[in-house]
């Protein structure tokens, strides 16, 4: 019961704290609370399909079907929230006002918000896929299945309550710092996203390394800590970054901080 | 053991009835495999040393690649 517990609340912390995240960014749309619970439905649903598939998904490109999908996943992921940050760089701070005018539900800015709750689905379906693996596998293996599913659940309600945590954390901004802390935070989420495909793509052999490992912060802060998950899932963080991790990260940044630049220049002009 | 200094293709086979997730946090490797199949990865090219990976799904397992000249895997 304690291995599944763990080995299912080191996947569920990583998709938590991305849908707490979520939830704090897309404050002031209509029916949130209905999209995010349909966004986790629609990743779960999603995970198990992958997870009885994952043999078949394996045998594409030459085998490595695996390392492609999950790349391709946390990239779709990525010009999501980019999308979302230059269009709230554009509309961000009316959109603070009118949520402090109103005090509640806005209509504006539907489209690029909505976004975020498919990057939500994203992480529900890439860690959850793991988890479904994990516990179709081990219940088909005839361990036993009561403590295997209390362990998940137990193991899934540890992940909800830092994703809570993080939420409870954000939420007590004002509308107007709230969104420049979740531009922040999802901005730092999706280069740590590019960072992750970057490695999947070079463990499919798509792309080299560069070099294997740019420093070792390992000693510091190991990387399968709970300290080394929760800011690998926040930031990016990766005690032995590859050339090539590095170089998606700082792609990332560079390139959606210039487009938020240029987007909110002519939002003033 | 396994090459040094060149990319190789490593085959990891999973004969056992439960999951296994291959995953080396030196090498940045993380593949699930379903039970009683096999999946591919690549690796490299390395400098000399030793390797360590672990089954995430059972911690307790683990094992080390051993890059060094003049052997073939």
């Amino acid at each position: 019961m304690l291995a599944s517990a763990l080995v299912v609340f080191r996947e569920s912390v990583e998709a938590a704290l991305v849908i707490g995240l979520i939830l704090g960014a897309t404050r002031g749309v209509r029916g949130r609370g209905a999209c995010v619970a349909a966004a986790i439905a629609a990743g779960a649903t999603g995970a198990a399909i992958v997870a009885l598939l994952m043999g078949r998904i394996a045998a594409t490109f030459a085998g490595s079907g695996q390392a492609v999908f999950e790349a391709a996943i946390l990239l779709s992921a990525v010009f999501l929230i980019g999308w979302h940050n230059v269009w709230m760089a554009r509309h961000g701070r009316d959109l603070a006002r009118r949520i402090k005018g109103v005090g509640g539900d806005v209509g504006l800015g539907i489209k690029p918000r909505t976004a975020l709750f498919a990057v939500a689905a994203a992480a529900v379906l890439r860690e959850g896929s793991e988890v479904a693996l994990f516990l179709f596998g081990m219940s088909a293996s005839g361990v036993d299945g009561a403590s295997l599913w209390t362990g998940a659940l137990i193991g899934i309600a540890g992940g909800a309550i830092l994703g809570i945590l993080l939420y409870q954390g954000i939420v007590r901004l004002s509308p107007g710092r709230l969104f420049r802390a979740t531009g922040w935070l999802l901005l730092l989420l999706a280069a740590g996203m590019a960072s992750q495909a970057a490695s999947f793509l070079n463990q499919a052999d798509l792309l080299p390394a560069i070099r294997e490992s740019l420093w070792d912060s390992s000693a510091l802060i190991p990387g399968n800590g709970l300290l080394g998950t929760l800011l690998k899932t926040l930031v990016g963080y990766t005690p032995n970054p590859s050339g090539l991790q590095f170089v998606f990260y700082a792609a990332t940044i560079i390139v959606i901080s210039t487009l938020s630049r240029i987007a909110q220049r002519s939002a003033r002009a | 053991v396994v090459p040094l200094g060149q990319k190789f293709r490593l085959v990891v086979v999973n004969e056992g009835a439960e999951p296994a997730e291959f995953e080396s946090f030196v090498l940045h490797r993380e593949l699930a495999v379903p039970p009683h199949s096999e999946a591919v990865l690549f690796i490299g090219p390395l400098s000399a040393g030793e390797y360590e990976f672990i089954d995430d799904f059972h911690p307790a397992s683990r094992g080390i690649l051993q890059a060094s000249a003049g052997r073939a895997p």
